[in-house]
């Protein structure tokens, strides 16, 4: 009983089955001629059932078989988890983490920041911090701290006087 | 025939002035760039070239997605064999045998034959790409709604079955999801707004580009982030230049890797990854030498390179005479095409004859570029691979925000560029491949329209949609990868299989 699988299985259900009561929901403009075939939710709703029953095979399969067959060493493809060569050794928690920085300084500069203050200014802040927070591992001596600081804040100078010019002044592509 | 050869000069000697050759060298170089950077893919790199290219003529903009494409997937190979990382997925193959190779001490040799390697095979598959785009439009003009409606369902169903080689079921429900995507905003016959709850920015659906560049980009950026970041460059004291008659030996190799990889490219949604492992696969079943595969060997390593780079003229087909992506950056390309005004589909052969042989024409400066920059600038383009993720990635973030907003201009564009990274994000972690999901939303409306136009000509009925010729042959196939993805079925025909083949040596029974 693989329980990530089958929880996975259950949301997409879920998804799929909410995606087939709005779509039955939607118009079907009968009084100006639709017919069954023209009605709009027609496609969404069987794409809807689709999922449900995906979702239905992946459930059972969970509880039954333990969840999809043990790849056979085969390379997933688009999810390389190749071994490089030898890197100093970090703990598991430490790339979630990373991960979540860059999420969280993601959203905030495109989605709060980017349209609501200046775009270059926005852009210098948010690759001085991203640059700053990610090689923060590597501030050992209060001598790195300010050569990699220094850098951070030439490469986020750098980045927003270029893109802006690359794509405003010389290809003429509105920026936000 | 001739007509095509025609064309095709007459493409070649256009290109030829300052202004495109420029062009040609600036955007491989970019592409090769992109393609060795761990985070920018192929197509994120087309991508984000497609939004800057917004304001250029048609001609020049295709041209410089192209060479970005081309070059791309060649870049890759550096970062494979020299950090035994694949810079995009399509060079998962070449690291197998090109990184033992660089253990070695041959580095320069294996970057050598994947240069070799990857010339040779988009010239095959550019040849294919004139031969088959003419024979395959004309083909398609017997096309009407009910094969559009099931083309749509098989692309999505064979990407799903081929991208996700131990769970298909997974790559069909990113497939269908995709489907679904597209299903929001407003539809063709009545311009009902779709799950759109009243907000106007929903209504006008998500635009492919931003999404694109969430799943392939954010997604990206988010993986790469959380993987151990990595070490330095090995570099290499050998020379980079292919010795030629090390090359020619393999002919058949590659001339069976390239044909490999432009059929794979040519299925839509299964694209130059698909088009690596496949030549790599065949390449040692038929090899001579089977047990250095893996530990570094040529054959391997352009058996590779030729499939993957062979791929991208592949995948052009289906684009140019379907209007149907075959792989994920040929999707951005399609999207890029349509942008432009140019509308590629059956009737291309009809409308623009010389189109398809500007696009081989571009294929073979491309080519021409890469093998150029192969052979001359190969240890000062190393250096790129000296920087360090923590810099990259924030910078191809911001290149990620400009490129969403860039083609409608509306920040809604941004934040579905965020949503979908996110949400991209969440799926590769649970298993779910991202090309049949981006594969759907291209193919979404193109179901959408055509089922439903379909019916309305047919009165209702399904009957058409079930006994026209190649609608069968289409849906036929279909339910064939159905069920020969579901592992019952599966271990039935292996039992049949063996115990036809006997019982010396093998048994045969599951």
């Amino acid at each position: 009983m693989n329980r990530t699988e089958l929880v996975v299985a259950l949301v997409l259900t879920a998804f799929g089955a909410v995606v087939v009561a709005e779509s039955l929901r939607m118009p079907r403009f009968e009084n100006i001629g639709g017919s069954f075939a023209t009605a709009p939710g027609l496609v969404p709703g069987l794409l809807g059932a689709v999922l449900v029953l995906f979702g239905v095979v992946m459930a059972i399969r969970a509880v039954v078989a333990g969840g999809p067959p043990e790849a056979p060493g085969r390379p997933i493809l688009l999810e390389e988890e190749v071994e490089g060569p030898a890197e100093p050794q970090e703990p598991p928690s430490a790339g979630r983490t990373r991960m979540m920085w860059m999420l969280g300084l993601s959203l905030l500069y495109a989605g709060v920041l980017v349209g609501r203050i200046d775009f270059a200014l926005a852009t210098f802040l948010f690759v001085f911090a991203g640059i700053v927070v990610f090689e923060l591992p590597a501030f050992r001596s209060a001598r790195a701290v300010t050569n990699r600081t220094a850098i951070a804040g030439v490469i986020a100078l750098a980045v927003a006087w270029a893109v802006p010019f690359v794509f405003e002044r010389i290809f003429l592509v509105n920026l936000p | 025939m001739f007509e095509g050869l025609g064309y095709f000069f007459a493409a070649v000697l256009s290109f030829l002035d300052p202004g495109s050759i420029w062009n040609i060298l600036w955007a491989t170089l970019l592409g090769i760039v992109v393609g060795m950077l761990p985070g920018l893919t192929a197509t994120l790199g087309v991508a984000l070239l497609t939004t800057l290219t917004f304001g250029l003529p048609s001609g020049e903009a295709i041209l410089i997605l192209v060479c970005m494409y081309v070059g791309a997937i060649y870049g890759g190979s550096r970062s494979a064999i020299l950090l035994n990382i694949p810079g995009t997925p399509a060079n998962a193959a070449t690291a197998l045998d090109g990184f033992p190779l660089a253990r070695r001490g041959e580095a320069g040799r294996a970057m050598g034959i994947a240069t070799a390697g990857s010339v040779l095979g988009t010239f095959v598959g550019m040849i294919l790409l004139a031969t088959i785009a003419p024979l395959l439009a004309e083909a398609a003009l017997r096309f009407q709604s009910y094969e559009f409606f099931w083309l749509a369902i098989f692309g999505v169903v064979i990407s799903g079955r081929l991208t996700a080689l131990d769970d298909p079921l997974k790559g069909w429900v990113a497939g269908f999801l995709g489907l679904l995507v597209a299903m929001v905003g407003q539809e063709s016959i009545y311009s009902f707004p779709r799950f759109a709850y009243g907000s106007t920015d929903l209504a006008g659906g998500f635009g492919l580009l931003p999404v694109l560049v969430g799943l392939f980009g954010f997604a990206e950026v988010l993986t790469v982030m959380k993987q151990p970041l990595i070490a330095a460059v090995r570099l290499s004291t050998d020379s980079v230049i292919p010795k030629i008659r090390e090359v020619l030996a393999y002919w058949r190799t590659i001339l069976r890797s390239g044909v490999t990889g432009t059929l794979m490219g040519l299925i839509p949604g299964v694209g130059e990854d698909m088009g690596a492992w496949v030549s790599y696969a065949l390449a040692r079943g038929a090899s001579k030498t089977k047990d250095e595969y893996g530990k570094g060997s040529v054959e391997g390593l352009m058996s590779a390179e030729a499939g993957n780079n062979a791929a991208v003229p592949g995948a052009l087909i289906p684009v140019l005479t379907l209007a149907v992506p075959g792989s994920a950056p040929a999707a951005v390309l399609l999207a890029a095409l349509f942008i432009h005004g140019i509308r590629p589909g059956p009737l291309i052969m009809i409308e623009a004859p010389s189109f398809v042989y500007e696009v081989t024409a571009m294929v073979f400066f491309a080519t021409l570029a890469i093998l150029l920059y192969g052979l001359l600038l190969t240890r000062p383009l190393l250096m790129v691979l000296r920087i360090p993720p923590s810099r990259l990635m924030p910078i191809i973030l911001v290149l990620c925000t400009v490129g969403s907003f860039a083609i409608a201009s509306r920040l809604f564009d941004v934040w579905i560029m965020l949503g979908f990274g996110v949400l991209g994000f969440v799926l590769r972690t649970y298993g779910f491949p991202m090309a049949p999901l981006i594969l759907g939303v291209v193919l979404g409306p193109i179901l959408d329209s055509n089922l439903r136009r379909g019916l309305v000509l047919s009165d209702g009925s399904l009957l058409p949609f079930l006994t026209r010729p190649i609608s069968i042959a289409l849906w036929g196939t279909i339910l064939l990868t159905f069920l020969l993805g579901v592992p019952a079925v599966q271990r039935f025909l292996a039992r049949i299989l063996g115990r036809g083949r006997g019982s010396a040596g093998e048994g045969g029974n599951a």
